[in-house]
């Protein structure tokens, strides 16, 4: 029985570079608690996205244990895992990946396929979602008729619309300008006010602020910023 | 904020498939197959029954002398015997095709009641009731063909 929403025990991925095993994630340790705005921070290729991939259970680990809501991730079976990412998880990546050829409306609804609601219902979440990132009006626009931060907005809308505990952000600001940029970190924190864990992988010094918490990556080993929290 | 497991239970257990959210495989693989029975039952299940219904039954097609025609109320009696399960006449009343079971009655039990009302009859055929729906069948069809 895990004490905390997320727990990360000796944490290790290789990947094969070459005949040579690089280790993205280099033995990390540590906790998340749940209602927690916990920004991933560190240089390009440090294994942040790589340490986000596999707490997001997309990234089997070489070795160690991802715990989620007293769930290991990698104990339960494939379907069990899509599951776990359809009711704990939304993701929101730098590229927005939002489907190029499905309005506002349909993008945010596509998370809810597997969720057996009744297509009226998802509609209404969908728009609630969408209102809530104050995209209503916009709703059935395709993605490129949207600005940068709108689409930001709608992949926010997308990764909330199950009412997932937890949001897995990886570099989300980093395709926009530093005053949209701001205006999805404030977005960001009002979902953490309102009760979902955050999640988000950032290169930016600035993000992090916005964070009740850091983690620095370097190497695949966790660089303490601050030991009462970030360790065990 | 510590961690509260009863926080997201219903969550946990859906992932754990604690709670099935609607029909399992196996669950629709067994209605599916249900329907596919109650389907082959349907369509091929009256044509058994009913031959264990009638496997017994034979017509005997009696005919009168002198081109009468039957009288009502001996048809009415012979119906009411035991062992014959229906009467039926030709067009012009001559002729009389009684369907009975034959481990109980035969023909002559049928023939010893006419002749107690005093009528001449002859038994012309003796057959098999399936074997004479069949040939009345297949002639209704030929006489639909030739209209």
């Amino acid at each position: 029985m895990t004490d905390h929403l997320i727990e990360i025990n000796s944490l290790n991925k290789m990947y094969d570079s070459g005949g040579t095993g690089v280790a993205a994630i280099d033995h990390m340790d540590f906790y998340i608690d749940d209602g927690e705005f916990v920004s991933v921070t560190g240089p390009s290729g440090s294994g942040k996205s790589t340490l986000l991939s596999v707490m997001g259970g997309m990234n089997r680990p070489t070795r160690g244990q991802v715990q989620v809501d007293s769930l290991d991730l990698y104990a339960l079976t494939p379907e069990q895992r899509a599951d776990f990412r359809s009711e704990y998880l939304g993701f929101i990546f730098q590229s927005f990946q939002l489907i190029p050829y499905l309005t506002l409306l349909e993008n945010v609804t596509v998370p809810m396929a597997i969720t057996g609601r009744k297509k009226k219902e998802k509609r209404d979440m969908a728009m609630a979602v969408i209102d809530r990132v104050g995209l209503a009006d916009k709703a059935l626009r395709l993605p490129d008729q949207l600005s940068g931060g709108e689409q930001e907005r709608v992949a926010i809308a997308r990764a909330i619309v199950n009412r997932p505990p937890i949001i897995l952000a990886d570099e989300p600001t980093g395709n926009l300008d530093s005053r949209t940029a701001l205006e999805i970190m404030a977005l960001l924190q009002e979902l953490n006010r309102e009760g979902h864990t955050v999640i988000m992988v950032t290169h930016n010094r600035e993000m992090e602020r916005h964070a009740t918490r850091s983690v620095r990556v370097r190497d695949g080993r966790i660089e303490t910023l601050d030991t009462d929290w970030c360790t065990k | 904020m510590t961690w509260d497991p009863e926080k997201y239970r219903e969550k946990r257990e859906k992932v754990l498939g604690v709670k099935k959210r609607g029909l399992s495989f196996g669950t629709l693989t067994f209605a599916v197959s249900c329907i596919i029975l109650a389907g082959l039952v349907f369509l091929f299940l009256p044509g058994p029954l009913s031959y264990l219904k009638t496997r017994h039954l034979d017509d005997a097609i009696f005919k009168m002398e002198h081109h009468q025609a039957w009288p009502r109320s001996l048809v009415t009696q012979v119906a009411a015997l035991p062992g014959v399960s229906g009467t039926s006449l030709d067009t012009h009343d001559t002729r009389l095709v009684v369907t009975f079971d034959r481990r109980s009655i035969d023909p002559e039990t049928i023939e010893a009641l006419f002749a107690r009302h005093g009528l001449d009859t002859t038994l012309l055929n003796r057959e098999s009731h399936r074997q004479r729906m069949v040939i009345l069948e297949s002639e209704k069809e030929l006489e639909n063909e030739t209209l």
